[in-house]
């Protein structure tokens, strides 16, 4: 695979010399650019394995872990508080991508087909985008519907992403109209055209919007702070907002105010290593999405 | 009843298409429910709005809540906060993802343009509450940038966001750090799509390689370029509300309080939803207007959106 992506990188010619030595400045730009990007995690993910000690004392750049430990992802596991809320965030992905997906794959295949009323539907949808009630009207039809504290309030109110929905609809308009008439004609019935026909065609774009489900469901967290009560519904963003903004740690039982090292010590570590927990599957997901931005993002701001 | 009337064939549609229309019956319930039903909501801004009461029993105060808006001693600071906040991002944020494109598409080694790609897109997944976290833990007293901008000033750390002053620079800096590779990729693929030969014809013209940038690459660029600076000034009193939450206390309030944390505190956290929609009602028939008005000077140059 490597190899042949190798392979077909065009080699530039560079026919002045001036040319060369812009070229090479330029990429030093770039990817100086890039490591500043990367740095931050990094930061954080050498913090997160090194003595602590050196990483409090330590005021300038963290290039490389310094005595490795790996005391703060054990402590974290034998958190109940941060076990929970961790086990709270695979739920809220599991269910809220499956309910988002249903609802985007079936608004984005019969926006793709041609039903007269189309036209509307897409308009009443596209508006939405645009306008909104706001914050406090939406808390309140929230509210109303029984949902505050209810976990399903951080899933049933984001069923479609409309972006994510135009995106998809426009892979679907790609498949050839021929295709779906003539397994019509067979028979097959419309959700069956749908799955087993339309959806293993466009099978890297859904895969795309399910990542972008994905990195949404897991990455949010206002929601669960506007409706939720109980802290043992708290997803992992929340807690992570309590322990690295608000700097409090007395919820998960760790010591808030003693001052004695060791309590610190533990206190530095857990904000580091949960940090790197609430990135990792970000950072795991990311190889896979990035190479499809290009195409991805494109498709959909082109044709929209 | 006419055969070809809308509703006659309408009809024979949905007779035809019954299960597409029935798969998309929960969708636009869904949409109905949770985008429609809101709307009705932003009518609170004219009521005492007691959500037990409903509309019916709360009192109709007509603009009471905007004149106390206005009036307030916050309306200044807010107002203040909002728009310089988007001022400063139109100048500084919303220029970086071009000027990368470019920097990008002048770089002929296709193996660097990829890492600094792949590096500089990995920011925008990462979740607002860690970015916020990693900015706290930079920027606290002991950090890496408050010891950075001590050395550079010469005085002692502390930490950066205690001080209001600092409180756009962090916000503007670490906004451009996020989102600065994500927000390239649609001006470098349009970049990808401009037609070599123009740069051929302007070799033969004898222009040299900042000529060609001007001349060639700039000119084919801007219809996108317009595009999302109408979209982006649409969006001229939102400062998105969760990194502002996120980012404010009590002593950077002066320069960090936003529309969006106020509507938030006074509308949510202080049970006056009529007040709180008020504001928020105020500031999208601005941010339309901006969007509106923009587009109008862009329709000019036949670049609009509409």
């Amino acid at each position: 695979m490597k190899e042949k992506a190798k392979n077909k990188v065009k080699t530039h010619k560079f026919v002045y010399l001036s040319d060369l030595i812009v070229n090479i400045v330029l990429s030093v730009i770039a990817v100086a650019l890039g490591l500043l990007c990367l740095y931050p995690v990094i930061h954080t993910l050498w913090a997160s394995i090194s003595d602590p000690v050196y990483v409090r004392n330590n005021k300038g750049l963290l290039l490389w872990p310094v005595d490795v430990t790996f005391e703060g992802y054990k402590l974290i596991f034998q958190n109940d508080g941060l076990v929970i809320s961790i086990l709270n965030s695979i739920f809220y992905v599991v269910f809220g991508v499956l309910y988002s997906m249903v609802f985007t794959v079936v608004a984005a295949y019969v926006l793709s087909r041609k039903l007269m009323l189309n036209g509307i539907f897409m308009k009443m949808i596209v508006f939405t985008m645009f306008f909104s009630g706001g914050m406090l009207p939406f808390y309140l039809l929230v509210s109303n519907l029984g949902l505050i504290n209810s976990r399903w309030a951080l899933i049933l109110p984001y069923a479609i992403s409309p972006w994510n929905m135009i995106i998809l609809r426009t892979a679907f308009k790609e498949v050839p109209a021929e295709i779906v008439d003539s397994a019509e004609l067979d028979g097959a019935g419309t959700l069956r055209v749908m799955v087993t026909i339309c959806l293993p065609l466009i099978k890297a774009t859904v895969a795309i919007i399910t990542l972008y489900y994905i990195v949404g469901a897991w990455n949010s967290w206002f929601p669960a702070m506007m409706f939720l009560r109980d802290r043992d519904k708290f997803p992992l963003q929340l807690i992570i907002r309590e322990i690295m903004i608000l700097n409090d740690t007395s919820n998960i039982n760790i010591d808030n105010i003693t001052q004695s090292e060791e309590v610190l010590n533990n206190r530095q570590l857990i904000k580091y290593c949960s940090t790197i927990v609430a990135m990792l599957p970000m950072l795991v997901i990311f190889p896979f999405v990035q190479k499809h931005f290009q195409e991805g993002v494109f498709v959909g701001s082109l044709k929209a | 009843m006419n055969k070809n009337s809308y509703f006659a064939r309408l009809k024979i549609d949905i007779k035809r298409k019954k299960v597409e229309y029935l798969l998309f019956l929960p969708v636009l319930i869904y949409f109905i429910i949770f985008c429609y039903v809101p709307l009705y909501g932003i009518f609170m801004a004219f009521f005492d709005y007691v959500p037990a009461l409903g509309f019916a029993g709360s009192e109709y105060v007509g603009f009471q809540w905007f004149s106390l808006f206005f009036d307030s001693i916050f309306f200044g600071r807010i107002m203040y906060n909002t728009i310089m906040l988007n001022v400063y991002s139109i100048i500084f944020v919303f220029p970086a993802p071009i000027l990368f494109a470019l920097l990008l598409y002048e770089i002929k080694t296709k193996a660097v343009v990829k890492t600094a790609q792949i590096l500089t897109y990995l920011p925008v997944f990462i979740s607002l509450v860690v970015v916020c976290g990693i900015i706290v833990d930079f920027c606290k007293v002991d950090g890496l940038i408050s010891n950075i901008m001590a050395t550079i000033t010469g005085e002692a750390a502390k930490d950066l966001l205690d001080d209001a002053n600092y409180y756009f620079p962090i916000y503007l800096i670490s906004d451009i750090w996020q989102n600065m590779g994500f927000s390239s990729i649609v001006f470098y693929a349009a970049l990808c799509r401009v037609d070599q030969d123009l740069y051929d014809a302007a070799k033969i013209d004898g222009a040299g390689r900042f000529r060609q940038l001007i001349s060639v690459t700039i000119p084919s660029i801007l219809p996108i370029i317009t595009v999302m600076f109408i979209i982006r000034m649409g969006s001229m009193l939102n400062v998105g509300f969760e990194k502002a939450y996120l980012l404010k206390r009590p002593l950077n309030a002066e320069r960090s309080e936003v529309i969006a944390t106020f509507v938030y505190d006074r509308g949510l956290k202080g049970n006056n939803y009529g007040y709180g929609t008020a504001v928020g009602l105020f500031s999208a028939v601005i941010n339309f207007a901006f969007l509106w008005v923009t587009n109008f000077f862009a329709k000019k140059t036949e670049n609009g959106l509409w």
